[in-house]
């Protein structure tokens, strides 16, 4: 899902948690493979401080 | 009697008319010099922001010396004012014009490597999965990487063209990778930044 954003350049990629949704679900959806998880973990470091806990309606970035 | 008094007030009339014309030749000239000196000294600089304008301002400058030269003086001096004043805001029109394309290219130079880092931080990822999603084929993501090399290419040659004065050729180029660039984040599920659908 698209953040709103400021500027016409920036190509950050979003995604915003939905019911039952992992981040290997969310790897899945994206890069086919859920074992590359770690990818949007590590890209989330600033608000993710464990892969197995996200919330519903959180936005995280999707390298 | 009568008929040769016609004759004589139809030559009078003739010279009075000839009079008239020499007398204007002089500053019809010197108007036409004053306007081409102004067209001459703004079109240099302005024919790289706004080319229609300095077109239309030089056929309208040979069409008073046209008239300049059939004897027209009287539509010489009345055309040589408002093309030195449209000369005089040529200088303004592409100053805005400079301003205007600067700003846009300042804005795509600190934006684009952004949106190329992003497109090829994706296929790196893309590269290792063992399975691709649905809506990406192996030959997207094969061909993304062979397209940003040519991304890369045309990107730099664009800024090559902007730093000699190129601006056409600038601009033209930008607008290639933009495409190009949106054209792969498609192809690779990405969303589009609103910059690339300009």
């Amino acid at each position: 899902m698209a953040e709103e954003k400021k500027d016409a350049w920036d190509a950050t990629q979003w995604h915003e948690v939905k019911k039952g949704e992992t981040l290997w679900k969310i790897a899945e959806q994206y890069y086919g493979d859920g074992q590359l998880y770690g990818k949007i973990f590590e890209a989330n470091r600033d608000t993710l401080k464990d892969p197995n806990l996200i919330r519903i309606g959180q936005k995280l970035r999707i390298p | 009697m009568l008929k040769s008094l016609r004759v004589r007030s139809a030559m009078v009339l003739a010279g009075l008319l000839l009079a008239a014309c020499a007398s204007d030749q002089g500053p019809a000239e010197t108007a036409l010099k004053a306007a081409e000196e102004a067209v001459t000294s703004a079109v240099a600089e302005a024919a790289k922001y706004v080319p229609e304008q300095v077109k239309a301002i030089q056929d309208q400058l040979k069409g008073l010396k046209d008239s300049y030269s059939k004897g027209d003086y009287k539509a010489v001096l009345s055309g040589t004012s408002d093309l030195t004043a449209k000369a005089k805001a040529l200088g303004a029109a592409a100053a805005a014009k400079k301003a205007e394309l600067t700003k846009s290219w300042e804005d795509m130079s600190a934006g684009f490597p952004k949106v190329v880092d992003a497109i090829k931080s994706r296929v790196a990822i893309l590269s290792k999965a063992k399975k691709l999603p649905a809506t990406v084929d192996k030959a997207a993501v094969a061909g993304a990487k062979s397209g940003l090399e040519a991304i890369d290419k045309i990107w730099s040659d664009a800024q090559a063209s902007y730093k000699s004065g190129n601006l056409a050729d600038a601009f033209a180029k930008a607008k290639t990778v933009k495409t190009q660039a949106a054209e792969l984040m498609t192809k690779l599920g990405m969303e589009v930044p609103a910059a690339l659908k300009t």
